[in-house]
């Protein structure tokens, strides 16, 4: 058998033997890291005023309805207070959908934004992880003249902030009042009851339904069915959290009546829709009314005046028990691992002050409302009339697990779409019986009752 | 003068040089896969016994110190509608695409088993809906089933099929249909291209002389080719069923699990309750039902082709 020698000096190069002394000095290499000493940010002094210059800071935020809104996080904010600080900040749009599944990744592996922006009652889902931000919640609530009820019930957990509240998406039924006009209408209807009537008359006049999102998406569809439950008497538990109470004659009552006012009004295909199916639909005239943040006007301010002029605002119908709201609330939460969260804590103060957050809610046009007072007084935004119903949100505005206060579990009963499917179920076909037992039986394992 | 060093002869007591140690061939056999093994303990090895930990705690996103709570999770998961229906959708899932993703790929592969002019074009672009990243692929389904802007719906309403289109992603059974119509449009390549393989590698001989015997078309083809392509067939089998059951994408993108979790795989759910809700021992949980049924159906593949080799 012949032997291949080894003569040339690529051969003695790349000899096995030789590859593998060059791949454990490779490797030796990578795991011993850079030579140069790691520059860690300037430290915070506890008592006196923070080192801003030379830091990182990465800011995680949802990517908004309102492109002017991200516009105004990725160059004004860098501008005015990032450049002028010696502050090198990134900031990170993702979807609102999105969001969560990089938050808890960031959480659970220690590493990650130095600000994230959480949604709903997130910071209860995540509180043993989420810094105390006391001081800098307690003079925002002040400076803004103080936080909404639901703002802080949603970013304080058993008295610690552990997150400092951002601002509120108000959803509004938006339609279009020539087609209502057109079916004997002259303004949207107050109950659930005259809305089953009134929409019948427009779906059966102008062929366009009410387009009403109920699949699993963050913002539209349990923003419409919540307040329909709570309008009807019907919650999760009682306002203890500590006994279900999904399975009741007051769910029953908005079952049926939810189902009478989908059937009538709305259309199956609304079962797979999701936050951005009804903007699609309604932009392009499929539908005469929607629930949705103030996006769908402001986009056809621009792209269709004609549209934008015909559509009006108004907030959800009242049912038996009343009228209530649900907006989206977001919060911006400092993780336990960010080591110095000094440039963090100033960034926060700095966007929440309510100089900044004016010029803030200018930009988006008031698509985004203020967590505090001052929001719907100087600061108000808009001379557009149409923008009225939003002023008052903040005040109306209930939080996930209503009446009782927020907790993990009313966190994760609305990330796993409970409420919305139990209604989906209903609009499928479900018996209104059938759906409450099935939430009962999720609602138990998740409250762990 | 190196090539003379490495020939001396090792005498008691002195330990013998790495260039002598990595010369012996069982030695350096282990050295060259161990950078292999490392890479599959570190990105598989370690998250599947991590899952395996998890799973048998209460880790959730907001707890930091973990509790043994040994088989609760999995118990407390039979007690939950959501996931028996996700456990029924993924079989029903698997079970439909898998059969008429092997039938439209053998019937594929025939096809292009024959001679005809731009053949190897035609090959090449049968592979397309397998090459292209599924969520890519996903979001052009969405919009094909889109409520308001279905392209298959302008079709059925302008032919006068109907008066209105399909309700595609919105009613149950119509979801998991598009779901599973998605799917074998996107797997059926993968069972032409690898069937393809199969049938070029049966002997032309054999089938001519079982044509010259008086065996019809489909007698040769159920008789001889059928057989010696079976264990071809097999393994694709089970790829596709390890493929199929554990999809994600595909259905994250087009229902999220909707309408009222209709189409929720056990993937998505576990995504779902792991990630989304923060739920982590309880997302493993729903993750490792899948294992078994799994295992059960590699071992039962592959003892079937073990036995029909032998």
């Amino acid at each position: 058998m012949l032997r291949r020698e080894i003569t040339t000096s690529t051969d003695r190069l790349f000899s096995r033997r030789r590859f593998i002394y060059y791949s454990a000095a490779f490797a030796a290499a990578v795991a011993c890291g850079p030579a140069t000493p790691a520059t860690g940010s300037p430290a915070a002094s506890p008592s006196g005023p923070v080192q801003l210059k030379g830091t990182k800071v990465a800011l995680l935020h949802w990517t908004s309805f309102v492109p002017d809104e991200d516009k105004w996080f990725k160059e004004t904010l860098v501008n005015d207070w990032a450049k002028p600080n010696g502050v090198d900040l990134s900031v990170e749009l993702v979807s609102a959908n999105e969001a969560q599944p990089k938050i808890v990744a960031a959480l659970q592996a220690g590493g990650g934004p130095d600000v994230m922006l959480l949604q709903w009652t997130w910071s209860h889902l995540y509180a043993d992880k989420l810094s105390d931000v006391g001081a800098v919640a307690e003079k925002v609530g002040t400076d803004g003249g103080g936080f909404y009820d639901a703002m802080k019930q949603n970013a304080q957990v058993q008295g610690v902030w552990r997150a400092v509240p951002f601002g509120l998406l108000g959803n509004a039924m938006h339609y279009r009042e020539s087609l209502l006009k057109d079916a004997g209408g002259s303004r949207f209807p107050a109950t659930w009851s005259d809305l089953a009537k009134t929409g019948a008359d427009v779906k059966s006049k102008s062929k366009l339904f009410l387009g009403q999102a109920m699949g699993h998406s963050f913002g539209d569809p349990p923003t419409f069915l919540q307040p329909f439950l709570w309008s009807y008497g019907g919650s999760e538990t009682d306002d203890t959290g500590k006994k279900i109470a999904i399975n009741s004659a007051a769910t029953k009552d908005a079952l049926v009546a939810f189902k009478d006012l989908f059937s009538k009004v709305a259309d199956a295909q609304c079962l797979s829709w999701d936050d951005s199916s009804n903007n699609r639909a309604y932009a392009a005239k499929q539908i005469w009314a929607t629930l949705n943040g103030a996006s769908v006007y402001l986009t056809a301010v621009k792209a269709d005046p004609d549209l934008a002029k015909d559509t009006q605002l108004a907030l959800l119908p009242a049912g038996p028990k009343g009228q209530f709201l649900l907006g989206v609330p977001f919060q911006y939460a400092i993780p336990k691992y960010v080591k110095d969260p000094g440039p963090a804590r100033e960034l926060v103060s700095y966007i929440m002050s309510p100089k900044t957050y004016g010029g803030f809610m200018k930009t988006g046009s008031g698509y985004t409302l203020a967590p505090y007072k001052k929001g719907e007084g100087d600061m108000w935004p808009s001379t557009d009339a149409k923008f009225e119903p939003f002023k008052k949100f903040g005040t109306l505005t209930k939080w996930y697990g209503y009446p009782a206060p927020p907790s993990p579990a009313a966190a994760e009963s609305g990330s796993k779409y409970i409420v919305v499917d139990m209604f989906a179920k209903v609009a499928q076909g479900d018996t209104p019986e059938s759906a409450m037992s099935w939430a009962e039986g999720e609602l138990k394992k998740v409250y762990k009752l | 003068m190196r090539a003379e060093a490495r020939k001396r002869p090792v005498t008691a007591g002195q330990l013998p040089t790495i260039g002598e140690v990595l010369d012996r061939q069982g030695v350096l056999a282990y050295v060259l896969l161990l950078p292999g093994v490392l890479i599959l303990a570190a990105f598989i090895g370690w998250p599947f016994i991590t899952s395996l930990w998890l799973s048998v705690t209460d880790q959730s996103v907001s707890t930091s110190v973990a509790r043994f709570v040994g088989l609760d999770n999995f118990t407390d998961e039979l007690r939950s509608q959501i996931f028996l229906q996700t456990v029924r959708n993924t079989f029903v899932y698997t079970g439909v695409t898998v059969v008429i993703k092997l039938a439209f790929g053998i019937g594929l592969a025939v096809l292009m088993n024959q001679s005809f002019r731009l053949k190897n074009l035609a090959r090449a672009a049968l592979l397309l809906p397998w090459i292209v990243p599924t969520a890519l692929s996903a979001i052009a389904w969405l919009w094909l089933f889109d409520a308001t802007f279905s392209v298959f719906n302008w079709a059925i309403v302008r032919s006068g099929l109907a008066d209105r289109g399909i309700n595609w992603l919105g009613e149950g059974s119509w979801a998991m249909t598009s779901i599973i119509i998605a799917n074998i449009w996107r797997g059926t390549p993968f069972f032409a291209i690898t069937i393809l393989a199969g049938l070029q590698t049966v002997d032309r001989e054999l089938l001519d002389a079982a044509a010259v015997d008086g065996a019809s078309r489909w007698q040769r083809f159920w008789r001889i080719t059928i057989p010696l392509i079976r264990p071809v067939v097999l393994i694709v089998l089970l790829f596709s069923i390890v493929a199929t059951i554990s999809d994600f994408q595909l259905v994250y993108v087009l229902t999220r699990g909707g309408p009222a979790n209709s189409t929720h795989l056990l993937g998505t759910l576990a995504y779902d309750v792991a990630v989304r809700a923060g739920q982590l021992s309880e997302g493993a949980a729903i993750s490792l039902y899948m294992f078994p049924v799994l295992i059960l159906c590699v071992v039962a593949l592959l003892l079937y082709l073990r036995r029909s080799s032998t």
